[in-house]
Formats: C-alpha cells, sequence, structure tokens
C-alpha cells in the first residue's frame, strides 16, 4: 500500500469524525435551541421576566399646611437614614463613639446595636442630609444610608398647638396631622415595569405604573404673626404671674376662623422637646399634657365669664332690662339652710361676693359691670333652671363645638341629680365646664348680632383639581341682634368701669369679662389655686375679633381674671386689631 | 435584496441601541428632576424658616425697631381735595 494512499484514508476518516462531531454539535445546538425556543419557551420566558420585572410602591409626598397668608407651617423634605450592616463592621466601638457622637445619640445603646447578630440596624433615621454626606464621606465598611422623607415645621413652636406632629414614619400624632392625616397622607401609587442589570428601566418594555396621589395642601385661619404675638404674650404671662400655664385663642367674630391659638410653655414640633419640666420625666411624648391643646380639649369652670350667658338669656327672655333695679343685694346668699354658717362652699348653696359690701339695690347694670355673683343668682331665679340651662346649651356649651382639631373635649353641662343649687352654681359659672374655645364661641355670637357660627381652623384644601373650601361651618341664631347689642354694651361697661378695665385697648371700645374660678382639688374641694380668665371682642361698635384667655394656677398676687388674663387680652387684642386693619372706633385706654 | 436586508438588520440594531441610551437619558433626567425638586423643596424650608416671626421679631427687636405706639388716622377733608390732616401724637405709622 503507497503510504500517500493511506495518509488520504486516514485524512478522510478523521473529516469524517470531523464531520461527524460537527453535524452532532449542530444537531445538538439545534436540539438545544429547539428546547429553549420551544419545548420551555414560556418557562424560560416567564423565570427571565420575574427576574426583570419590579414592583415598586411609590409613597405620596405629604401635604403641606399653610397659614392663612401662604407661610409654610408644616412640609415634608428628604433626608437620609443611616443603617449598619453589623456582619460587615470592622470597627463598632469607633463607630458607636464617634459617629454616634455626630449623630447625637447615645453610643452605649449603639455600640450594643452594632456588635448584635443582625444584618440591618439603624444608627439614626431622618439624619440632615449634608451631616449624612459627611458621614457617608468617611467611607466606613458596612455603613450606608437611604433616602427617607421627614416632616419639618418651619415655624418652629409658634404654631405647634394647632400644626400637632407626625412620628417618625410620618403618621399623625397630635393637632392638624391627627385630624387631617387622611387628607394629608395621599395615596401610593405602584410601579411594576423591567428594569436591567444596572436598575435603570427597559424603556420599550410593558410597564404598569399608577401613580401616587400627593396629600392635600391645607389652607388655615391661622395667621402667623399674629401667632407669634399671642404666644409670646403667654409666655409672658406665664412668667410675670407664675402660672403654671396660658392658653389664648384668637376667633374671627363673623366667620368663626380661628386667627390664633396659643398656649405656653411651648414645645418644638421637631424634636418634640418642651420646657415644662413637668414632661422631661414623660416616657411618651404624647401623653404628656403640654403636648395637648388646652384650647380645644381643656375644660375649666368659666366662673364670671358664663354670666354674660345668664345676663343674655334673662334679657332675651324679658326677665330683667339693663336698667332693672334688684333690691337689696347682699355679699353673701344661703340658698340652703345652714350652708353659710357651716362655712361650706358654693357647691352646697352658699354663695359670696369677691369683695365685701352692705346689701345694696343694684341695677342689672351695675352687677355685671361689678360682676356680683349673689345680683347674678337673682337675676337667674327670674330665669329658672330650664331656661338657664337651655341656653348655656344654645350657647355651644355642653356639646362639641365641631372645631376640626382632634379629641375635641364637649365639657360639662350636668347636674348631679338632686342637687339643688347647680342652677345658681351654672349661672356664675361654676357646676358647668367648658373649653376656652367654647367660650370664645359663645362671646361670638354676641358679637355676631346673635348668630353662633362653628369655629374652625382649616380654611380650604388645595390638591391637583384645585381649591377647595371646607363645608359644614354652622350658623344658629342664640339671641336676637337687639340683644346681642345691649350685652356689647354691658360688657363695654366692664372694661370702661368695672374689673376688666386691664383689658382696654387704646383707641378701641373693648367689650368683655373677667373670669375667676377656684380650681377643684383632688378631693373634689375647691383650693384656693384659681384659674383666671378674660373674654372679650373689640371694636365693640362693629366686633371683628373674639379674644378668650385662660391663665392656669397663676401666683396668689395675680389670681384674679382682672390681674393675670386681661393684660393678656389686651396685647393680643391690640395686635389682632392692627393685623387685621380694624379702624379704631373710641378713646377707651 | 440581500443588501436591503442587510440594512434593515443594521438600522434594527441601531434602533435598538438608540432606545436602550434613550432609557438610560431618561432614568437620568428623571434622577436630575428628582435632585432638583428636594433642593427647591430645601430652599423653600430654608426661606419659611427665614421668614418665621420668631426669628424676624427678635432681631428687629436688636435693631430697634419697635410696634407703632399709637394709631394715626388720615382724615381727608374732601371739599378740598389737597388738605390732608393727620391726626394723633406722630410716634407711630399710619395705621
Amino acid at each position: 500500500m503507497a503510504p500517500d494512499d493511506s495518509k488520504g484514508r486516514a485524512g478522510r476518516a478523521r473529516m469524517a469524525i470531523i464531520g461527524v462531531v460537527v453535524i452532532a454539535a449542530w444537531l445538538g445546538m439545534g436540539y438545544r435551541l429547539f428546547e429553549i425556543q420551544v419545548v420551555r419557551a414560556e418557562e424560560l420566558a416567564d423565570k427571565g421576566l420575574s427576574q426583570r420585572l419590579v414592583t415598586k410602591e411609590m409613597a405620596p409626598q405629604r401635604g403641606k399646611i399653610y397659614d392663612r397668608n401662604g407661610n409654610l407651617l408644616a412640609m415634608t423634605v428628604e433626608s437620609r437614614s443611616l443603617f449598619a450592616d453589623p456582619q460587615t463592621l470592622e470597627e463598632p466601638l469607633w463607630v458607636a463613639q464617634q459617629i454616634g457622637g455626630l449623630l447625637g445619640v447615645d453610643s452605649d445603646g449603639l455600640y450594643e446595636k452594632l456588635t448584635s447578630d443582625s444584618r440591618f440596624v439603624y444608627m439614626k433615621r431622618q439624619v440632615d442630609g449634608v451631616l449624612a454626606d459627611q458621614i457617608l464621606g468617611l467611607e466606613i465598611p458596612g455603613v450606608y444610608a437611604h433616602p427617607e422623607p421627614t416632616r419639618v415645621y418651619p415655624a418652629g413652636a409658634v404654631a405647634s398647638h394647632v400644626t400637632g406632629f407626625v412620628n417618625i414614619d410620618g403618621d399623625g400624632q397630635e393637632g392638624l396631622e391627627l385630624f387631617y392625616d387622611t387628607e394629608l397622607r395621599g395615596e401610593p401609587g405602584r410601579a411594576v415595569y423591567e428594569r436591567a442589570l444596572d436598575g435603570t428601566p427597559i424603556l420599550q418594555a410593558e410597564s404598569d405604573i399608577v401613580p401616587a396621589i400627593p396629600g392635600m395642601d391645607l389652607r388655615t385661619t391661622i395667621d402667623l404673626p399674629l401667632q407669634y404675638k399671642a404666644q409670646e404674650s403667654c409666655v409672658s404671662a406665664v412668667e410675670r404671674t407664675g402660672a403654671d400655664s396660658c392658653w389664648a385663642v384668637v376667633l374671627s367674630v363673623e366667620t368663626g376662623e380661628i386667627l390664633a391659638m396659643v398656649g405656653a410653655p411651648v414645645f418644638d414640633p421637631d424634636t418634640r422637646q418642651t420646657v415644662d419640666p413637668r414632661c422631661a420625666d414623660a416616657e411618651d411624648p404624647v401623653s404628656c399634657h403640654m403636648f395637648r391643646n388646652f384650647v380645644v380639649r381643656g375644660i375649666y369652670e368659666p366662673g364670671s365669664t358664663q354670666k354674660m350667658i345668664t345676663f343674655a338669656a334673662a334679657l332675651e327672655e324679658g326677665e330683667v332690662q339693663v336698667g332693672t333695679v334688684i333690691p337689696e343685694v347682699d355679699d353673701e346668699l344661703e340658698l340652703l339652710d345652714g350652708a353659710c354658717k357651716a362655712g361650706d362652699d358654693d357647691l352646697h348653696g352658699c354663695y359670696e361676693d369677691f369683695d365685701e359690701h352692705e346689701a345694696m339695690d343694684m341695677t342689672v347694670r351695675d352687677i355685671f359691670t361689678r360682676s356680683s355673683n349673689i345680683g347674678t343668682i337673682l337675676v337667674a331665679e327670674k330665669l329658672g333652671e330650664e331656661r338657664l340651662v337651655d341656653y348655656i346649651e344654645a350657647f355651644g356649651l355642653g356639646q362639641k363645638t365641631g372645631v376640626d382639631y382632634t379629641v375635641e373635649a364637649p365639657g360639662i353641662l350636668r347636674f348631679d341629680a338632686g342637687c339643688q343649687t347647680c342652677w345658681a352654681s351654672a349661672a356664675i359659672g361654676y357646676s358647668v365646664a367648658a373649653s376656652p374655645l367654647q367660650m370664645a364661641a359663645a362671646y361670638a355670637a354676641v358679637g355676631n348680632d346673635g348668630i353662633w357660627t362653628t369655629p374652625h381652623i382649616v380654611k380650604s384644601q388645595v390638591d391637583a383639581q384645585g381649591e377647595t373650601e371646607v363645608a359644614g361651618i354652622e350658623t344658629r341664631e342664640v339671641v336676637s341682634p337687639g340683644t346681642a347689642l345691649l350685652m356689647r354694651e354691658l360688657l363695654a361697661g366692664v372694661v370702661e368701669d368695672g374689673t376688666g378695665h386691664n383689658g382696654a385697648v387704646e383707641g378701641y371700645r373693648v367689650g368683655g369679662k373677667t373670669g375667676t374660678a377656684n380650681k377643684l382639688g383632688d378631693d373634689g374641694r375647691y383650693t384656693e389655686e384659681t384659674r383666671a380668665s378674660f373674654v372679650g371682642m373689640a371694636p365693640v361698635s362693629d366686633p371683628q375679633v373674639v379674644v378668650a384667655v385662660v391663665v392656669d394656677a397663676p401666683d396668689h398676687a395675680y389670681r384674679t381674671g382682672g390681674l393675670a388674663a386681661a393684660p393678656v387680652f389686651s396685647e393680643i387684642m391690640e395686635q389682632a386689631l392692627h393685623r387685621l386693619g380694624v379702624s379704631p372706633d373710641g378713646e377707651q385706654g | 435584496m440581500v443588501l436591503i436586508a442587510i440594512f434593515a438588520f443594521l438600522g434594527l440594531g441601531f434602533a435598538r441601541t438608540s432606545l436602550d441610551r434613550s432609557a438610560f437619558d431618561l432614568a437620568e433626567l428623571n434622577r436630575a428632576i428628582d435632585t432638583q425638586l428636594a433642593l427647591n423643596e430645601q430652599l423653600r424650608l430654608e426661606v419659611a424658616r427665614l421668614e418665621n416671626p420668631a426669628r424676624i421679631a427678635p432681631l428687629a427687636d436688636e435693631m430697634g425697631l419697635v410696634l407703632p405706639s399709637d394709631t394715626n388716622q388720615l382724615l381727608v377733608n374732601l371739599d378740598e381735595p389737597s388738605a390732608v390732616v393727620a391726626e394723633g401724637d406722630g410716634s407711630g405709622a399710619n395705621q
């Protein structure tokens, strides 16, 4: 056999083998292709899609809160939340001490978290972006950040009792933030889309996006500069009188809009820190009473400020005229036999005037101006319990006003069964309990020609569709315009000639009433501590504003409404009249 | 035919690449918008904080600015349009 032939055969054999291998490979690939594209096509397509497909929840932007002039009271901004993976952290002690110090968190507590078995621990949530960038710039292995919205309050403590606050997860906890939580929150959106390896959305792929609906913005009735001045006046009053707290509300007479609502001591809604030492040890800040708005939620015996209702009722029913003389008004009245001899207090049928005086004939005007308890009870006697209670209810006491604020107190207008003298106590502001807002609304009715209007804080809600005025503002006639006019003159007399002269405002005629009510002790008996109040309106010729002030437990030297609350009223009223551009109507002051 | 098929194939490839690039550009633009929106919100917050009366009032106090001490009224004599009479002690601003 020639060598060439054997080479040729070997070459052909190799070619044949290679050919077979190639054909086998092609067949293999063809089979694989067939399997992928035809046999398992659906299964593999689904598998690929599930790897590319992302479902992402889109959080809605929480609505903003504005004052009546467009000043921001609350908004949401982007912040960073710093977290760590303890398993990859190399120097937990150093991180806890150094970074904990920068973040202002307890380093021991942080160290405990950083040395745990977890793969994810928060170092601090909602950190300012600049500080977060500084910390991330240190490139510490195991320390990361993710963006998170945070609620901020640019007006700080000034409007804290109005806005309230949210918790760290953005849920409303207090104030407007809680009452309008649903409206402010908005609705989350959802995006289902395909993404590339780096997370970029694949534009040509199908997607299903339901955009988030941002929360509504709230435009409140609050006037921020007036709110500030009112709060400043209250803070000063607490310092001046040594009181536990001071609360004030400014109400527009005609519309029921709350122009300012303040309390002192104050708290910062951003940090929920307060200067009130009684809250220093509170484990849960929300449980601390200083976060509760006394204007809406607090109830107190209104004392002599309640007499406005008693006299308005008696005048409206025609039982007395302003000039009617009530004979022999003494400084003490015993409605239950032996009550005064036993030295009992008002709850048991013995009533006294604040100042001692001889028995004398007094006109209705004198009784009101001098705030005589005995004279007022004698006027109320002509009305009778039933009609007196009807008018107290009509003026809005004993029921919620309907203000748009959380957990409003209805007050108390319920006499104990068998109580023979509760009507007399109610006539002078005892045995009933009302909130400062209820008293302000009652006085606003007198200022508004006898028409009571629902007080409210939010003027309108704004969303993508536009601005919507709030609904549900009710009005009702409580007394006739004539009676309201007479009451305004009586109230002016209190400031011009009576106990309320400290409530005067230069250039304006002011009408108002002082109130001094002893506080009930734990044993149910009255103590020496008082709640001093003043409620009034201006200008008397055409009232625009009502201000109610309550000073809780002032020092004995300031124990009356005229001394503790009336000066605060005067300061706030002056600012309110200036802010609203109300023309002067008199020389009082 | 072959040439048309080749050009069509290349054209499709180019279009596909362009679309992919657009997706990246769009994502980048969205990120830029988000950044600018966040910055805008931060600036609004800063403006609101600067306008807070609790910040301005003490500064105004330091500068000696005070609220008007009296209410002045301008009484306009309609018979003589040029005559304007001011009431008050002049220490305050006109209201």
